[in-house]
């Protein structure tokens, strides 16, 4: 039974993407910016749930390797400026400095930024501000979202705790962003959490650089 | 005169949208990789573009087929697909001797690319 379920979500997601691309073209070619953003976006959820089914059901291999959060941070922001300015929002980066690589999939981890980001994005008013923080904590490199002007937690969860070591759940609504943010997670072997400085995830500096 | 592109694609709307995008070249759309080897027979190409995702035989099946024959070995290939691959597959062997120029993931890549895409492919080919 769950192998029909994921044989069907892997085809569901694939055979949705056609369509969200064609849309995406056409507002190309007619120069519909705000119909290709939405189609875009829906096409990165899309990618990052197949993302966490392949590589949960072995299709695809993990390949560790050491990642600049910040860069990663970076280019995911650059891939959300649209959806962002879309909605007259935009974002702030706090990126402390001389933090270290953490040992990642950089495919897995661009999957849970993109997603948590894409999440936070949906429950945004206009002209909000996301601000995205990376810094080193005593866990790890924290990675998290907040914003002053949002009600992103009512919105994504039933139930918030304010215990950074307890992963947050309970979803409330459609949020398909958020489930895949949080199933990415556990590949990478953390969890979603929340603190003071928002809503997102910590992860362990790279092993292979420690030693050097 | 116009450069002959084949172009194998499946879903309509977006063969459609690809012809309008390249409006300066010759196009010919077949929708199966089959349909794509009788018209290579037919018609010599400067350049083929295919989507992977195909009914049956898949564009990975008509790239090994398309690259056993001695005549259409300097053929450029754009790979315009929705099937993701990984770093892993497009860094391995048996895809370089594929000797696919240029491959485009659809849902991150704009029709602009595509465009830039063929024509970078046919300068090279015509500087050769």
């Amino acid at each position: 039974m769950a192998d029909s379920q994921d044989q069907l979500l892997a085809l569901l997601g694939e055979e949705l993407k056609q369509p969200l691309v064609a849309i995406a073209q056409l507002a190309e070619l007619q120069s519909s910016d705000d119909i290709g953003i939405q189609a875009k976006r829906a096409l990165r959820t899309i990618d990052n749930v197949l993302l966490y089914k392949r590589v949960s059901s072995g299709q695809i291999q993990m390949a560790l390797e050491p990642i600049h959060v910040g860069s990663a941070i970076q280019e995911v922001q650059h891939r959300m400026k649209p959806l962002l300015m879309q909605q007259g929002c935009r974002t702030e980066l706090y990126i402390s400095s001389g933090l270290r690589p953490v040992d990642v999939d950089k495919r897995l981890l661009l999957g849970v930024v993109e997603s948590l980001w894409q999440a936070f994005a949906s429950a945004l008013p206009q002209k909000a501000v996301l601000q995205c923080h990376a810094k080193k904590t005593k866990n790890g490199i924290r990675v998290s979202l907040s914003s002053t002007s949002t009600t992103f937690e009512t919105v994504h969860f039933k139930k918030v705790n304010n215990d950074s070591s307890q992963p947050l759940a309970a979803f409330a609504g459609p949020s398909a962003d958020m489930l895949a943010a949080q199933q990415l997670c556990t590949l990478l072997g953390a969890q979603i959490t929340k603190t003071s400085r928002g809503i997102g995830v910590t992860l362990t500096p790279s092993k292979q650089l420690q030693m050097v | 005169m116009k450069q002959n592109i084949l172009l194998i694609e499946p879903q309509q709307i977006i063969a459609s949208n690809i012809e309008q995008t390249l409006q300066n070249f010759s196009i010919t759309t077949v929708p199966t990789a089959s349909s794509g080897i009788r018209a290579s027979s037919e018609t010599a190409f400067d350049l083929v573009i295919i989507e992977l995702s195909l009914g049956g035989h898949s564009g990975l099946e008509f790239l090994y087929e398309f690259r056993s024959y001695a005549d259409w070995q300097g053929i450029p290939i754009v790979v315009f697909s929705t099937v993701k691959l990984p770093e892993t597959v497009l860094h391995s062997r048996s895809w370089k001797a594929l000797r696919v120029a240029e491959y485009l993931y659809k849902p991150t890549a704009t029709l602009a690319d595509l465009k830039l895409a063929v024509e970078k492919q046919l300068s090279v080919l015509q500087k050769t």
